[in-house]
Formats: C-alpha cells, sequence, structure tokens
C-alpha cells in the first residue's frame, strides 16, 4: 500500500510521535516537511498506508494531537 | 558572621532546652513556694488550735482544782473556825501538788483570811473574779493580775521585767502586771450560805510547764504574750536560752483588732511561720495572745531540696537530649551536605552533555553542508551531460542522504533549543546547590 506522510503541530511532538509509534510496533520514518503540506513542524512522519488506523490509535493513546495526514 | 546550619540547629535545640528548663525551674519553685506556705499557713493554724486546747485544758484544770476544794469539808470548817494555820496549810499542800502559782481564801467581805504563799492580809473584795465568786459563781478565765494583788502573793518579781522593743532601736518597757489563768469559787456552808471564796491560779510570765508541754505534742515553738510582750515562749535564741521579755511586733495588730495574724515573723534571729491568736479575760478583752510556729527553713529547705532536685535531673535531661539533637543535627546536616553534594555533580554532567549537544550540532550541520555541497556537484556534472546511469544513482541516493542530514540538523536545533533552556535550569540547580551547601556548611560552595 502507498506511504502515509503524517504532520503535527510542533517537531517536538513529531519526535514524540516517532517514539510512540515504535514502540506500539509500527515503522515510522521522519522525513523533511514535503513543500506540498502546509504545516507548522519542520518534519514529518511517514508510514505504510496499511497501518493507519493502529497509528491513531496509538497517537491517540498517547495524547499526541495529530496535525493531519497527506495520502 | 555566617552560621552553618548545624550551628544554627544546635544553638537553636541548646537555646529552646535552657529556656524550657529555667521556665520548668521557676514555674515550680514558685508553685511550690505558694504551695507548700500555704501548707505551711494550714499547719500552724492547726498547730494554734492545738495549742488553744492545750490552754482551754490547763484553764479547765484549774478551774476543777479550785471547784474541788471549794467543796472541801476540811476547809470549810476552817475558814469557819476561821483557823488561818490550818487553812494555809491546806492551801500549801493543794498549791505545791498541783502546780498552781497562787492559792488564796476569802472571807464574805472580799478579806483574804489565808494565803499559800505566806502571810499577808489584805482585801480582794474588788477584784471582779473575787466579786462574781462571792455571787455564787464559780469563775474561770485568763485576767491581768494587778501588781498590788501579785505583791499580795509573792509573785511581783515573778512578773516584773524590762520588755525590749521588736526593733533594736525601741525603746524598753517595764511591766509590772502578770497575765494568768485562774478560777474562783464560792465557799458555802452546810446551808448552801456563801461564807467566802477560793481563788487560785498559775501565773504565766516565766512560766515555761504550758509552752514546753504544748511544743513537746506539737513541735514547732510556742509562746504566750502579754498585751504584745512575749512572757514565757520556746522559741530558742542563738545562745540556746529562751526568747522572752521581747516584744513581738505583729502581735499589736492582734491585740488592737482582736483578729488572728498569719504569718510571717522573726524571732531569736530565726524566721518562723506564725499563727497569734488572741488571749481573752472574761469581760472579753484582749490581754494577751498565744504565738505558735514552724521555722521558714523547714518549707525552704524542702522549695530548696526540691529547686536542686529539679536542677540536677533537669540538667542531666538536658545533657541527654542535647547529645540526642546534636546526632540528629549530624545525620541531617550530613544528609543535606551528600544531596547538595549529588545536586552539583549531576548539575555538572548535564552541562558536559550540554557542551556536546552543541559541539555534535554543529558537526551536523557541517555534514548538512557538506551533502548540499555533494548534492551541487552533481547537478554540476549532470549540466556537463554526464548522463550515466550511476550518476542518476548517485544522486538519488545524495538525496536520500540530504532528506536524512535535514532531519537530523532539525533535530539536533531542536535539541539545542531544549539544551539552552536546560542550561538555566543547570545554572538554577548550581545556585540551589551552592546554597544548601552555605547553609549546611557555613562555606560558600
Amino acid at each position: 500500500m502507498a506511504d502515509l506522510i503524517l504532520f503535527f503541530g510542533s517537531n517536538a511532538d513529531t519526535m514524540i510521535a516517532t517514539k510512540t509509534l515504535k514502540d506500539a510496533g509500527i515503522t515510522a520514518k521522519m522525513i523533511p516537511k514535503p513543500a506540498s503540506v502546509n504545516a507548522a513542524s519542520n518534519l514529518c512522519l511517514t508510514i505504510d498506508g496499511g497501518v493507519e488506523s493502529e497509528a491513531k490509535t496509538a497517537l491517540s493513546g498517547a495524547g499526541i494531537a495529530l496535525g493531519g495526514i497527506v495520502k | 558572621m555566617k552560621l552553618s546550619l548545624r550551628t544554627r540547629l544546635l544553638g537553636t535545640i541548646v537555646c529552646a532546652i535552657v529556656f524550657c528548663f529555667l521556665v520548668s525551674v521557676v514555674a515550680s519553685r514558685i508553685v511550690l513556694e505558694r504551695d507548700l506556705t500555704q501548707l505551711g499557713k494550714t499547719g500552724v493554724t492547726n498547730g494554734a488550735g492545738a495549742f488553744s486546747g492545750y490552754w482551754d485544758s490547763r484553764k479547765d484544770q484549774i478551774r476543777l482544782l479550785v471547784a474541788q476544794d471549794a467543796v472541801s469539808d476540811t476547809l470549810r470548817k476552817a475558814l469557819q473556825a476561821r483557823n488561818v494555820a490550818a487553812l494555809t496549810d491546806q492551801l500549801s499542800s493543794v498549791e505545791r501538788t498541783s502546780g498552781l502559782s497562787f492559792l488564796t481564801v476569802v472571807d464574805s467581805q472580799g478579806n483574804v483570811i489565808a494565803r499559800a504563799n505566806g502571810p499577808q492580809r489584805g482585801s480582794l473584795g474588788n477584784n471582779p473574779v473575787i466579786e462574781r465568786a462571792l455571787t455564787g459563781e464559780t469563775v474561770s478565765t485568763a485576767t491581768l493580775l494587778d501588781p498590788g494583788l501579785l505583791a499580795g502573793e509573792g509573785l511581783a518579781p515573778q512578773a516584773q521585767s524590762d520588755i525590749r522593743g521588736a526593733d533594736p532601736k525601741d525603746t524598753t518597757e517595764t511591766i509590772d502586771k502578770g497575765l494568768a489563768i485562774v478560777a474562783s469559787a464560792p465557799i458555802s456552808d452546810q446551808n448552801e450560805r456563801t461564807i467566802g471564796a477560793i481563788y487560785g491560779g498559775v501565773l504565766l510570765n516565766h512560766f515555761y510547764d504550758l509552752v514546753d508541754q504544748a511544743s513537746g505534742a506539737l513541735g514547732g515553738a510556742t509562746g504566750i504574750l502579754e498585751r504584745d510582750a512575749l512572757i514565757s515562749s520556746t522559741i530558742p535564741q542563738p545562745d540556746g536560752t529562751r526568747t522572752v521579755d521581747q516584744q513581738v511586733g505583729p502581735a499589736a495588730d492582734v491585740v488592737k483588732s482582736g483578729d488572728s495574724y498569719v504569718g510571717s515573723d522573726v524571732e531569736g534571729g530565726t524566721q518562723y511561720l506564725v499563727r497569734i491568736d488572741p488571749i481573752l479575760d472574761d469581760q472579753q478583752h484582749v490581754i494577751g495572745a498565744r504565738w505558735y510556729g514552724t521555722p521558714y527553713a523547714s518549707l525552704t529547705g524542702i522549695i530548696n531540696n526540691t529547686t536542686y532536685a529539679l536542677v540536677l535531673w533537669g540538667v542531666i535531661a538536658a545533657v541527654l537530649a542535647l547529645l540526642f539533637g546534636v546526632f540528629v543535627v549530624q545525620v541531617l546536616s550530613e544528609n543535606l551536605a551528600q544531596r547538595s553534594q549529588q545536586v552539583r555533580t549531576a548539575a555538572k554532567e548535564l552541562g558536559v552533555v550540554i557542551v556536546g549537544s552543541e559541539v555534535s550540532g554543529d558537526h551536523v550541520a557541517m555534514t548538512k553542508a557538506a551533502v548540499e555541497r555533494s548534492a551541487k556537484l552533481i547537478d554540476e556534472m549532470a549540466a556537463e551531460g554526464n548522463t550515466s546511469a550511476k550518476l542518476t544513482e548517485l544522486k538519488s541516493v545524495n538525496d536520500e542522504l540530504h532528506g536524512d542530514v535535514t532531519v537530523i540538523d532539525t533535530l539536533s536545533q531542536e535539541m539545542s533549543n531544549r539544551m539552552k533552556q536546560a542550561t538555566s535550569r543547570v545554572e538554577e540547580l548550581n545556585e540551589v546547590a551552592a546554597s544548601l551547601t552555605k547553609l549546611v556548611t557555613g562555606e560558600a560552595g
């Protein structure tokens, strides 16, 4: 499945989200924010499209606000 | 001068212990003094009551003796026969065996018929006690005997004395009257007509049986006063003799007001807690006083012993408390010093981390610059017409590398910002640690 880009409100949130997803067994790669994405932070996460729902669950469980998803 | 926490804590503990100790001792002493004085007053009041009992007992004894003699057939017959020799012998015998100071028989007119103490005659018709006896009444009372009566009985020398003032600066005065417990009873013939009276008593001036008996039974010291002058007592002088012929300061008010006095009095160089009760005659006039006292030293001795025990055990308790306090303060201060040292060490290590973060951030920035330079070189090679597949792959790898380095650089900057905040926290931690060290040891950390 195609990759998804997750973006957050700040770079700190992006870092915490990386650790949260890693602890939840979801592989996430940190990448620079694409020019097409309009977000406050400079970093984004890219994950496999098949684990979107698990990623959302893990992030909401950790109380991390997801800024948006670009498919 | 800056004092260490240890010194201040120990100082506070010592001051608190000493303060509590002093307050306890002073309060205990005040309470003890008040309560024991109250107890002492109760004691002398009870003692004075018992002394009064001895007094009344002696008065009743004299009354009984005189009343018994008044109904003696031998005495009545001798009086009717005006047998002076027989009367004198009998009166002398009774006086000797009963301990009376004088014993006299008068006729129905109050003329002296016989005396135990000698052949002097005269009239006692004006004596109020005998007047009452001649009316058929048996009388027993304390009274002041005038010099004339005392002279007739040969007792004037026993009563007469020079009285020293309560204050040594006061002038001395001479008394010539005598304080006595007397009784008089009518002597009647077989038809119950009063044919005379018998009059006897004990002169209390320089008479010590009563006070010795009371002191021996009650403890303390006793005295009898004619008005405010001590005429008989067991109060010892420093040389061991009795205190007599001495004015008693507080007794003047007792004689004047007729009210008892309970309080302090100094006699024979010793301070006593005393009770002074008025002695009344049969007309309810105050003619003297009974003095009963216990030395204040017996109270102050208890107070001093108790205070000494309190001080001794208080000092022991204070030393033990102090040793415990020193131990606790020592442990506390050592713990604080140890914690302070740990904070300082942690702050120092955190400082190293901050420096490392800054250095690695610089290094990441340089790496990013190198990757960007590499991308520029690849772009230049492509522009010069190099279309090899390896160059294309190199560009792809370089782009991926650039992305990763950009992420690392961003993270590095983020961490750098966080570290700057941490730096200020570390400085605060260092200040806190230095303050703790200074507080505990009193020295700059």
